[in-house]
Parts: structure tokens; sequence; C-alpha cells
């Protein structure tokens, strides 16, 4: 009986940590984001000298929920990575445009595109295409969410290519091109009965995360298992471990720890 | 003598205004899943200037707007603030109050700029709060419009700025 309770009172979620759902922000709304990315040096998977230390990366992050179907990102990367001091790396703009929804009370379908541009300082060391960080690049892809009664699923496909970085070129052995893809799923763990916009949310998260580079058949899939909590219902705060669990490509480190902080401005302007 | 004057104008221009006016509404979100995603539509509802205040029930996604007395209320903006937040109308009851009003099959009435048609109304005379609820697309999921839409035919369903076509059922 309490099992079956708790069964009916588990309801899905879609504020995913490790990718973007389908759907879109709040129109005239502004997020903030500061993330911090953590790279021990246990799990590193090459020789670079570099990667005797344990290497993080800052990430701030705004958010602008332009009308009910545009929404923008803007990014800014800071770390320590590929030198042995801390410093500025670059940034990226991402839009997203949902193109399709289907709502129905318990559930409902999504559809988006996005675009990504990135331009970034670093040296060239990886073989990844990332981004978020190491490499100038421009990608595009889909999304679709679907929200069914207490499952909530999110897939995304993507294009990514490489493009020589500010002050560094790719070497042949580096990809121009590669695909980037996921599969998220969430649940709301806590709290049982929605009563107030104050309650602490808790919510659990399983994605998948994987690239591959064609041209030289390098592939990964990380398992990115995550903890939410949602305070005050305009604050977020995610704990995210992932690690590669399927994988022969050359990259940064196969184990992380991300952590981000979430404020939302619901209506910031008229 | 002229102040006893001007207190029965008030009191009359009030009587008259709660003896035909919307009294509440009552709204299901569709694909809320998040108390995020409620405050993101609670707030979008907050800025409509016609909403004095909104209630919430969490657990079933419904909100429930009260209105100023003095502003004419326009479902049309309730369903594009609630879209703005990222979803859409699941259902909305709209509480009227009437008064002595005759209902036969395919009667309407008007409010404000717009014109309520009743698609299941059988003889009846309506006096006081009547509850009912808004068909039309983007009121009701996909699903239940595909049921009215016969009814409602090729009628405009939310027309032009200047005069709107709403349909409820009782």
């Amino acid at each position: 009986m309490m099992l079956l309770f708790c069964a009916a009172q588990t309801k899905a979620q879609e504020l995913y940590p490790s990718t973007e759902p389908a759907s879109a922000m709040s129109a005239k709304s502004v997020g903030l984001r500061l993330e911090t990315s953590l790279f021990p040096s246990f799990d590193s998977p090459n020789d670079i000298a570099i990667q005797n230390k344990t290497s993080y990366r800052l990430n701030p992050e705004f958010m602008w929920g332009i009308n009910k179907k545009w929404m923008a990102h803007l990014n800014f990367y800071a770390s320590n990575i590929h030198q042995n001091d801390f410093r500025f790396e670059g940034s990226n703009v991402y839009v997203k445009y949902r193109f399709f929804s289907s709502d129905e009370v318990q559930s409902h379908f999504r559809v988006a595109v996005y675009g990504k541009v990135s331009a970034i300082n670093n040296a060239i060391q990886y073989h990844e295409i990332n981004l978020a960080g190491d490499n100038s690049g421009i990608g595009a892809g889909i999304i679709a969410t679907q929200l069914i009664h207490k499952v909530a699923l999110s897939f995304t496909g993507g294009y990514l290519r490489s493009m020589n970085n500010l002050k560094d070129n790719l070497s042949p052995t580096q990809a121009r091109n590669g695909f980037n893809y996921s599969f998220s799923t969430g649940y709301l763990f806590l709290p049982m009965n929605y009563t107030s916009y104050k309650q602490i949310n808790l919510n659990l998260y399983v994605e998948f995360l994987g690239k591959s580079n064609p041209a030289s058949k390098e592939n990964y899939l990380d398992f990115a298992p995550a903890l939410q909590l949602i305070l005050n219902s305009i604050m977020r705060l995610d704990f995210i471990y992932q690690k590669q669990f399927l994988g022969n490509m050359l990259r940064i480190n196969n184990t992380l720890f991300l952590f981000r902080f979430e404020y939302n401005l619901l209506n910031a302007y008229k | 003598m002229r102040r006893i004057i001007s207190s029965i104008i008030i009191w009359l221009l009030a009587f008259n205004a709660a003896s035909a006016q919307f009294t509440k509404v009552e709204l299901q979100a569709a694909g809320l899943t998040c108390s995020m995603c409620s405050k993101a539509v609670d707030k979008q509802l907050r800025t409509l200037d016609f909403v004095d205040s909104v209630g919430i029930d969490l657990s079933h996604a419904t909100f429930m707007l009260f209105f100023k007395k003095d502003k004419p209320i326009a479902f049309d903006q309730i369903k594009k603030k609630v879209e703005d937040a990222g979803f859409s109308v699941a259902k909305l009851k709209a509480t009227y109050r009437f008064d002595n009003f005759k209902v036969e099959s395919n009667s309407s009435f008007t409010y404000s700029t717009s014109t309520f048609y009743f698609l299941n109304a059988t003889s009846t005379t309506l006096n006081g709060a009547t509850t009912f609820k808004i068909v039309d697309k983007g009121f009701v999921s996909d699903k239940e419009y595909q049921k009215y839409a016969p009814q409602i035919g090729t009628k405009a369903t939310v027309g032009n700025s200047l005069i709107h076509t709403y349909h409820v059922i009782i």
C-alpha cells in the first residue's frame, strides 16, 4: 500500500543537469548559472604532463527566455586545464528554438533545434570536440523530450564542427567533424506532495552522454547520475558525477565532477 | 445631500458590477512537473493588469485567478501568459454571475469585447454564480479540442483583436 502511494506521487522531472530539454524557458526571464567542473588527476586517460594535477573549470552562464519559443545562453570559461595557471579561455553562445509542442495534462512531447558557436583561446590537445571550453567551432542538433505520467525522457542528437582555436591550429590527427548524442531520464523524489513553493525538491537523474569522431573512429559513452535540489522554486543546485564506461577517445579525463548553482529571475523585464 | 446621492450612485455601480461579472477563473496547466515551472506560470499570470491575486494548488497544477473589479478580463491574454511560461492550458473554468439570463441552444452573451456561445445549453435560466468551461483551441488539450471542433465549426475561435468569440459548456 505504501509502495503504491509512493508510486502514485512520484512525478517525472526534466530539468536535466547535463543536457538541455526541448522545453523553453519562461518568456522575458533571465537565469544565472555558475558551474564548476573538477577533473581529478587519477582518471586521466593520457600521458600529458599537465594532467598531474586536479584541473578545474569555472563556467558562468547567462540564460535568456526571449519568448515562448526562443531562448539563448551565453557562456564564459576559465580553467587551469591547458596550462598551470588559471586563466580565461573563451566563450560560447547557444540558441534553442522549440518548434513542436503537444501538451496533455499528464504528458507532453516537445521538439526543439539548437545551434552553438564557440570561440576559444586554448591550445588544442585532445581529440574530443568540446565547444564548452576546449574548442572553437559550431554545433547544431535536435532535442526531443517526452513526458508520460511518471517518466521524463529526452534525446539529443547533434553535429559538431571544430575549427582552429584563436591561437592554435587543429593538427591533422584532430577531428574536424563529430557527433554528440545523449539520453536522459529523471524523476521527482521529494516532496511526496506539493503544497508550497518553499518546499525543497529533490530530483534524481540518470543521463548517458556520448560523442563520436567518425573519421578517426574515436568514441566515448559516459554515464552521468545526478542529484538536484530546487530551493524556493527559483534556485537550483546540481551535483553531477560523470564517468566514462565505453570509449577510446583522447579526452581531458574519464571522470568528471560537476557542481552547478542556478538562480532564475522570472519576468525579469516588461 | 450630495454625499448621499453620490454614495447611492457608487452603491448602484457596485451592485451593477456585481450582478454581471466574472468572479473567478480556475485554470489547470498542462505539462507542469515542477514547482519551478508552476512558479513561472504563476509569475506570468500576475503580470496581467486585471488579475488581483493568484491562488495555487501545486499538486494539481491548478491556479485560481481573482480579478480586480474595474478591469475587463481578457481570456486570450490568460492563455498567452501560460504559453509564455512554456506550457499550455489544459482546462479553464470561469465563474460568471448571471442575472436571470435565459439560455437556449446556441445562445450567447457578451462581456466587454468578448462573446460567449453555449455549446451544450438546454433551455434554462441562469441566475447567480455559474461555472462554465471554455473549449476553444488552446483552452483545452488538443485531444479534447478535437471533440468540440465539429460543434465550434468554422466560426472564428479567438477572433480579431477587437472582438473575441469563445465557446463554452456548462
